[in-house]
């Protein structure tokens, strides 16, 4: 018997498609899985990290986690599909634009340690918004940072770009979209630990074959997917740099994250050479 | 004539051609690095490299031993797909075809200048024949 889970965001939205999906798995894989759905991100961290999850759909920084300490393989990814965030106020409410944000913004967020809120943090950098103003709520989940949005407790939220799709109407009609991003590069992945690693070209073709049956394209419509595709080493490494960079906290470099330290120009030979003239 | 590819002649046009980008200064207003590229399978041909402050390239030439806060570097085949705009820099650094040393999180940040900054490279005439 292996263990399986999901991101809890996925689990949280589409409980009986995923029960589904571990029950179509172990008919295709022929093993038994055990399906054990997560309430919040700490939890399901825990829960691979512990050693009693074997296959695991998990976020980016997450499944680099698992990688680096558990040995667990990414497999699959969704299809033409990355994860992307939506930095958004309550419609209705005078934040409807970088300028017009207040001074002190209070910002819903599920955790610090997510992909979702590191782009989030991007796209306020982008829009020079120093991050000195910036409180947070972190709040477990996704839909929990939204929730906390529509109730009026923060002023703006970092949404999962999936959240926010999946969202019924009303709700998003309740949102303004202040700014999105477009990166495509972060993506969930299916994993397994060492212990399946037997099954990892088998579980590879069965997800990214899925769209060429009935029963596969009904199973992925039931948990929100067009299809999979194979994971590939460089995506991998490409990742696990970011993700590793991020979680350390040295984020490098820019005249805005390095403020508190003079920069003189002595320290550098300012040397602006045309073509033609010699090399200082 | 087009410059030779990696030679001090090219990374200075490199830096010339750079004024005439006013989106990649404005969207760099607030960054400062320097940069060196090399050719992977040429270690014959050394090393060169780039100085932005504040948007502007005010360094532009060998690369002369100060610390480089980026490197990037490919096979010559990888830098003729780079150069002439068949990769874009996204695809590129996930793909691993230009291999980069540095902070991954200001190059993802920062993808808008970087992917023109690729394609300032790409603008220069230039002679593979090295």
């Amino acid at each position: 018997m292996y263990g399986f889970t999901v991101d809890p965001n996925y689990s949280g939205k589409n409980l009986p498609g995923w029960f589904l999906m571990s029950t179509y798995l172990q008919r295709q894989l022929h093993c038994s899985l055990h399906f054990s759905p997560q309430d919040d991100f700490a939890r399901g961290r825990n829960a691979v990290l512990q050693g009693g999850i074997d296959l695991v759909y998990a976020n980016p920084f997450d499944w680099v986690q698992y990688v680096e300490k558990k040995g667990f393989i990414p497999v699959a990814k969704p299809k033409e599909h990355f994860d992307e965030v939506l930095l958004c106020s309550r419609k209705g409410s005078p934040w409807v634009d970088f300028a017009s944000l207040p001074e002190r913004i209070h910002i819903a967020s599920a955790s610090d340690a997510t992909l979702v809120h590191m782009v989030g943090l991007f796209l306020l950098d982008k829009a020079e918004i120093d991050r000195a103003r910036l409180d947070f709520t972190f709040t477990g989940s996704y839909q929990a940072a939204l929730k906390s949005l529509l109730q009026g407790r923060v002023d703006l939220a970092f949404v999962f770009d999936e959240v926010y799709s999946s969202a019924s109407r009303i709700t998003q009609e309740s949102l303004q979209v202040i700014a999105q991003s477009d990166d495509a590069f972060a993506f969930h992945a299916f994993c397994i630990s060492p212990r399946l690693a037997q099954l990892q070209d088998a579980l590879c073709t069965t997800l990214c074959n899925m769209e060429q049956s009935e029963a596969g394209r009904r199973l992925l419509q039931d948990i929100g997917f067009s299809g999979f595709a194979p994971v590939n080493a460089d995506e991998v490494a490409c990742l696990t740099a970011l993700a590793e960079e991020y979680i350390s906290g040295h984020e490098a470099i820019d005249l805005r994250a390095t403020s508190t330290l003079a920069i003189d120009d002595s320290a550098f030979l300012v040397a602006r050479e045309e073509p033609g003239e010699e090399t200082k | 004539m087009a410059a030779k590819f990696m030679s001090t002649e090219w990374i200075r046009l490199v830096g010339k051609q750079w004024d005439t980008h006013p989106e990649i200064q404005k969207d760099l207003r607030n960054f400062n690095g320097t940069w060196e590229y090399y050719i992977e399978d040429r270690p014959d041909i050394p090393h060169v490299m780039l100085f932005c402050k504040a948007g502007k390239v005010i360094y532009a030439g060998p690369s002369d031993g100060r610390r480089r806060d980026f490197i990037m570097w490919a096979s010559m085949e990888n830098w003729k797909k780079i150069l002439a705009g068949e990769i874009t820099g996204k695809s590129a650094l996930m793909s691993r075809k230009l291999k980069f040393k540095g902070s991954m999180m200001t190059a993802m940040k920062y993808m808008t200048p970087f992917n023109i900054h690729l394609n300032i490279l790409g603008e220069i005439p230039v002679d593979f024949d090295i």
